[in-house]
């Protein structure tokens, strides 16, 4: 909690924005190069039947 | 009222809000950031549960 006069010099209104929408990104950029880089979780998204 | 905000020594500039509020607004990026943080530990135990990932 020792970061809090940041907003002090970054007004709200921009920092909030560009640090949530930078979280966002980096998440689909995790969330893609994940998808990209294994079988498993194109394979989840294609599906099948489940095996007996 | 412009006035009064502008010479309110406890206001700091550039953004011109006081420290209460900076610490006050900071307080729930942290909350945010913890609750955030509970999701994505769950969900990264989820993925450990059920997908081939790290075994």
């Amino acid at each position: 909690m020792n970061q809090a006069r940041i907003w002090l010099v970054v007004k709200p209104t921009v920092g909030l924005p560009l640090f949530l929408g930078t979280v966002l990104v980096i998440s689909l950029l995790i969330h893609g190069a994940v998808l990209t880089h294994t079988t498993w979780m194109p394979a989840f998204f294609q599906g099948h039947a489940k095996t007996p | 009222m412009a006035d009064d905000t502008r010479d309110d020594p406890n206001r700091v500039w550039p953004t011109g809000l006081t420290i209460r509020e900076a610490e006050e607004l900071h307080k729930h990026v942290i909350d945010g950031a913890r609750i955030f943080f509970v999701i994505a530990v769950f969900a990264h135990f989820l993925a450990y549960v059920y997908s081939p990932w790290l075994h």
